[in-house]
This record gives structure tokens, C-alpha cells and sequence, in this order.
């Protein structure tokens, strides 16, 4: 009934009925109305929920920081996010964009990554529950190692990504996409009391704790070393890709750093308490002034997940499992975990299943659009002959071309077709060629330098 | 973190911010004031170690092993003394240690003060920078929850050290009765999220007696 309380749908309602049963509107009667019987202006109902009374906002430490550099915000949950930092001259986003991206490839650039969620695991049986939790090992994880571990959910489909480090014997830092930052720590406290009680397992958001901060790009360490304490060693022998551990920097401060990259980059990420967070900023831009250090928002981010070829919430979006993702070897068969026998279901293991795939217009000046069905070349635009869709699509100033991700059936086979990216709503109908997800450096020698 | 030769460099200090800034506001004699200077360690005893939790904090807090001194899931436990340092409910089988930030790193510090021989056994996490306190106290205190907090926060029902986690016009909020003020002024803290700090601050100044 919704806001019209039925005060609509109800006349014709009742004129149906009434001529259905060969009465008038009148002889069949009404119902009994629902209050507001008087019509009530919508911004009444809304009553003082408007402005900063509609709801609160998270802002991360170096909000203000960001605030200054003219950063362009987008509303994530309830946090804000800089979505790019336009420089003077730039007057279209994509031009900001393209030069973080660029930026930061070729340099290196920083993003405010204090939003993921963050839960602090501790407890003799940590190493259990995160194995169970996990659909992929985490029983052997060495301590000052981080894993990107995959979460299912009962039915077999993937619920959550993110990595988790290796702090100590019995403690583990866990990171969650900050879109399901909540509905992961209530996932971990319903298995911790209700499936696994005699686990020893303490759960806490540490997500408030701490201000993080990803820098990517070749210059990564070198920018990094100019900060770190005396004794400090974060060289690739010491501190190799996926290494974690505590770090003294500027001067005493205790901070965690983690070599992990969203990017494809050498990248790192450093957790400071909250406190500093407005200066540890400040702090890294002034150490990377010499390398031209770049801050980049959740856009470029976006810009080089795609071009790297990494999932995020278009792919991970409830409904996919992990073979469609190309993740389906991550799901160990030989331990138990949440969603394990369902991700089994005959359905769930089809030859013909959708897969992920990497696209690219035929015509290398054409715009993507994400939503886009993917039709068969000569085929008519109808439902049957719908063989997937495209998830996401960025313009990669690398490829100076539109890029995107998508499922399609036998995806993993069709590298190199040709097919049609059919958007009705968009007006589009383009040639797309399919191929690899991992458009940059697929090997990982960037990650690894 | 492997140890390489020292460097010789100039490092930048970083400079520590509180979530509002040291926020201070006074209205007819009821004030709200930004608590600083605090650690907080989130302490959750791994199994098997209630018992000896409840020795060390029992011990801490000079209560005695009475059954109605031990840690509660609704009562704050504390330290009488100049040195600010409090037991706050905040979980099932979880407490937060509040004491004075003299420097040291709050784990150490927690540690140092539940016994180290007890660290093994208890589950520890730095809250200090989580969260923003801020301390309503004075006469009209109390009108400030009438809109914006569901639970009874009246005299009677929340008795000094009475703990709960609640909500403050749908943020979530941990509020606790602090011991008297002054000339028998209620004061209570008010505990909630660091990052929405400028939300909560607004949600209370916008309530009696700051805004009537």
C-alpha cells in the first residue's frame, strides 16, 4: 500500500471487484480505510530526519586532509569516501582519474583505505575457527604472513573476500570489504557462539582503531623507507609480498604494515592508531613529494582492480560462487567449511556454468556499460539468447580503452570471441571481444618487485 | 619486522588527534566535555581463565572476592585513587580497561596491571583510539537521553557503575554512570563510535539542555 496507505489502488480495486460481481462501486462498499485518512505531506512523515538529523556519517581520521585537497566524496554505507581528487585545470572527472591511475602506475600514489572492516581475532583456537570461517587453508598461515582468503556462505555462494594476517601464535587480523564490514563480524560472532562454542575465539572491531593507508606503485618502498625507524628493514627480502608485522615509525610510533595490493603494484599498507591518522597523511605525502606521490581515490582504485583483473562487490554480489569468479581451486575439498557441500550442487558445477571474463570493445572508442547482456553475433535481443553480463568497466588510460569484467557461459574457453554487449536501457548494442581478466603485468612481476 | 643497520634521516613526529578536538560545552551548569587521555584495552578471558580474571581484577579494584564485587556484564568496577582506572562491561565475557594514557603502549600497560603472568589468558585489543568520551554531568544531564536514548537512565534504575550498550538517536553508544559530581550531580559517559564522533556530538547538543 505504501505511502498512498491505498487511498489509490483501492478505487480500482473495489471497481473490479464490483464489476466482476455485477454490482456498483457503491452497492459492493468500500474497506475500512487506513490512517492517514487526511492526506499528510511526505516531509512531515520525514519530520526533523533532514540534514545532519537524517543520519550520522563516518569520517575516517584524515577526513579534514582530504577535505582540503578538494577530494570529490561519495557516501559508502555511512562513511565518506574520496572518490578522486580533481587538480586545477581538471574539469571532468575522467580526467582526474586517469591521472591517479597514471600516476601512481608509473610512481606512486596513496589511498585511504581506513573504511575496510577490521576484526581483531584472538584465542587457542583462532587458527581453527578461521579454517572453518574460510573456504581456503588458514590452519598453516606462518606467523608475519597475510592470505586472501574467500568466505562463503552456507548455500555455497560467496559471501565476503579480504585478507587476513598472522600476528601471532594466537592472534589474527582479518579484513572485510567496508560494505560488509558489520555483516561479517555478526557472521564470525553467530559461528563463534552459536555453530562453534567450544572454540576459543574473542572477536573485536578494531575497524575504528586504526587509520590505513594503501601506497602503490614502484616507488611504494623507497617513499615508505624515508619514514620507517632506524633498524626498520621492509626490503622484498625481508619483507616479501603478503608479509605483515609491527613497524616503529616517525620517530617511535607503533604501526602494522602489510605488503598486500589491491593495485597489481608493489604496494603496502600501513595501520597507525586513529589518532595519527590526519598526520600519518600528511606525513606521506611530504615523504613522497620527490617521487610526485599521487592520492587516489575509491575511482582509480576502481580503475586498477579492473585493469588487474581482481573481484570486488559487482562481482561478489551474493549470487556468485567461487568457480565462477575463477576461484573455484581456493575452495579446499579435503577440510571442512562454511558452504563447502553446498558449493557442490550439481547446478553449482555445471560445464556450461557463467565464468569471468575480461572484455574489450572491438572498437576501441566506444564507451562500456556495466549491466550490459552479452548476445551472440547475429542473434535476435531476447532472454534466451542471453549469455551473461558485464559486471564491471572502467576506461584504462594503459589500454586507452574501455575495460570491463563480466560472467559469460564457458567464459574461460571464449578468450578471443567476438560477441555483442547489448545494454537496451543505455541504447547500446557494441561488438565486445572477450579475453583475459588480468589486463596488466599478469604474470605479477610488478607485485612482486 | 626484520632488523637492518641503523639509518641516520630526520623523521616527521606525527602528531595526535583526539576524535572532536578536546570538545567542551557548558550550559546552565550541565556540561559535556570530550574525556581524554585514556587507554582502553578491550579484555576477554579465554577459556578457563575466568577464575583467575576475577583474582587479578579482584585484586586491581581492591574488592574483595565477594560475589557481587566480581566483573559484571552490567557494572563498572572502579580503582578508588587519583589515577584514573575503570573496568567497563562491553560484551558478553568482554570488559574494557580504562586507565590514564601515561605513554606506554596500552597493551603493556594492561597487562602491567592485571599481573603479566595473566596475559597469556586473556584475550587483549587496543580500543584507545575506537571510540570518543564524552562526560554529561550537571543538573539537567538526564533531560539530554529523554528523545535520543530508549533505556532508563533515571536515578533508580542506573545506579553508579550501572553499564550499558545501547543506542543514542540510532547510533550505537555505550553509556555508564560515573560517581557523583560536586554537589551530588549525576555524570555519566558516553561512549561511541570514533569515526561518527562529529554525528554523536551533534546528536547530543542538539538535545536538552544544549538545545531547549
Amino acid at each position: 500500500m505504501a505511502t498512498d496507505q491505498g487511498k489509490i489502488a483501492n478505487i480500482p480495486g473495489l471497481a473490479i471487484l464490483a464489476d466482476i460481481s455485477g454490482k456498483t462501486i457503491a452497492e459492493t462498499g468500500t474497506t475500512i480505510f487506513r490512517p492517514p485518512y487526511t492526506p499528510v505531506p511526505i516531509a512531515a512523515f520525514a519530520g526533523r530526519s533532514r540534514g545532519k538529523d537524517f543520519r550520522p556519517t563516518r569520517l575516517t581520521p584524515s577526513h579534514k586532509w582530504a577535505s582540503a585537497e578538494g577530494a570529490v566524496f561519495v557516501e559508502t554505507g555511512a562513511w565518506l569516501r574520496a572518490q578522486w581528487y580533481p587538480k586545477t585545470g581538471e574539469t571532468e572527472w575522467r580526467q582526474s582519474v586517469d591521472r591517479e591511475v597514471l600516476a601512481t602506475r608509473a610512481s606512486v600514489g596513496i589511498c585511504d583505505v581506513t573504511t575496510l572492516g577490521k576484526i581483531d581475532i584472538q584465542g587457542r583456537d583462532a587458527a581453527a575457527f578461521l579454517n572453518h570461517v574460510y573456504a581456503n587453508g588458514f590452519a598453516k598461515l606462518p606467523i608475519g604472513k597475510t592470505r586472501y582468503g574467500l568466505m562463503l556462505r552456507e548455500d555455497g555462494m560467496v559471501m565476503d573476500d579480504g585478507t587476513t594476517a598472522r600476528l601471532g601464535e594466537t592472534h589474527y587480523v582479518m579484513t572485510t570489504t567496508t560494505a560488509n564490514a558489520v555483516g561479517v563480524f555478526r557472521h564470525l560472532e553467530f559461528c563463534r557462539q552459536c555453530l562453534w562454542p567450544e572454540l576459543d575465539v574473542q572477536l573485536i572491531s578494531i575497524t575504528e582503531q586504526y587509520a590505513q593507508y594503501a601506497f602503490a606503485g614502484p616507488n611504494a618502498r623507497r617513499l615508505l623507507e624515508k619514514l620507517i625507524d632506524s633498524g626498520e628493514d621492509i626490503s622484498n627480502e625481508a619483507f616479501p609480498f603478503m608479509a605483515c608485522g609491527e613497524i616503529s615509525i616517525c620517530g617511535g610510533v607503533k604501526a602494522r604494515l602489510f605488503r598486500i595490493s589491491f593495485s597489481g603494484e608493489l604496494a603496502f599498507e600501513i595501520a597507525v592508531p586513529s589518532r595519527y591518522g590526519d598526520a600519518m597523511i600528511r606525513a606521506l605525502m611530504a615523504a613522497g613529494e620527490e617521487f610526485g606521490v599521487t592520492p587516489y581515490g575509491t575511482e582509480a582504485l576502481g580503475v586498477m582492480r579492473i585493469e588487474k583483473g581482481h573481484i570486488a562487490g559487482n562481482e561478489l554480489n551474493g549470487q556468485t560462487t567461487a568457480r565462477q569468479m575463477g576461484l573455484g581451486r581456493m575452495v579446499a575439498q579435503s577440510k571442512d567449511s562454511i558452504g563447502l557441500v553446498l558449493s557442490r550442487r550439481p547446478e553449482l558445477v555445471r560445464d556450461d556454468d557463467y565464468e569471468l571474463i575480461g572484455l574489450k570493445p572491438v572498437d576501441s572508442d566506444q564507451p562500456l556499460i556495466a549491466g550490459s547482456h552479452f548476445i551472440g553475433i547475429g542473434a535476435s535481443t531476447v532472454a534466451e539468447n542471453d549469455e551473461g553480463w558485464v559486471t564491471s568497466i572502467a576506461y584504462s588510460p594503459h589500454l586507452k580503452s574501455a575495460i570491463g569484467l563480466g560472467y559469460i557461459q564457458r567464459g574461460n574457453s571464449r578468450h578471443g570471441d567476438i560477441v555483442r554487449a547489448v545494454n537496451l536501457l543505455g541504447g547500446q548494442d557494441i561488438k565486445v571481444e572477450l579475453c583475459s581478466p588480468h589486463f596488466i603485468d599478469p604474470e605479477g612481476t610488478r607485485l612482486h618487485g | 619486522m626484520a632488523k637492518s643497520a641503523p639509518m641516520s634521516k630526520t623523521l616527521p613526529s606525527l602528531t595526535a588527534q583526539s576524535p572532536l578536538g578536546g570538545y567542551k560545552m557548558i550550559v546552565d551548569g550541565t556540561s559535556l566535555i570530550e574525556v581524554t587521555g585514556l587507554s582502553m584495552v578491550s579484555v576477554a578471558p579465554l577459556a578457563g581463565s575466568q577464575a583467575a580474571f576475577q583474582t587479578a581484577t579482584a585484586k586491581l579494584f581492591k574488592t574483595g572476592k565477594s560475589d557481587s564485587s566480581k566483573p559484571s556484564a552490567t557494572m563498572a568496577l572502579d580503582r578508588p585513587g587519583k589515577q584514573r582506572c575503570i573496568l567497563m562491561p562491553s560484551a558478553q565475557n568482554q570488559w574494557f580497561l580504562c586507565f590514564d594514557d601515561d605513554g606506554t603502549n596500552p597493551i603493556d600497560a594492561a597487562k602491567a596491571l592485571l599481573g603479566k603472568s595473566l596475559s597469556k589468558q586473556m584475550a587483549m585489543t587496543d580500543q584507545s583510539d575506537s571510540w570518543v568520551i564524552l562526560a554529561l554531568s550537571g543538573p539537567q544531564s538526564r533531560r539530554t537521553f529523554a528523545r535520543i536514548c530508549p533505556i532508563d537512565c533515571s536515578a533508580s534504575a542506573m545506579l553508579i557503575g550501572t553499564t550499558a550498550r545501547t543506542s543514542m538517536e540510532h547510533l550505537g553508544a555505550i553509556i555508564t554512570r560515573r560517581p557523583d559530581e560536586g554537589d551530588h550531580q549525576p555524570c555519566f559517559w558516553l561512549l561511541s563510535a570514533r569515526s561518527s564522533a562529529a554525528s554523536f556530538l551533534h546528536t547530543i547538543t542538539g538535545s536538552p539542555p544544549f538545545r531547549d
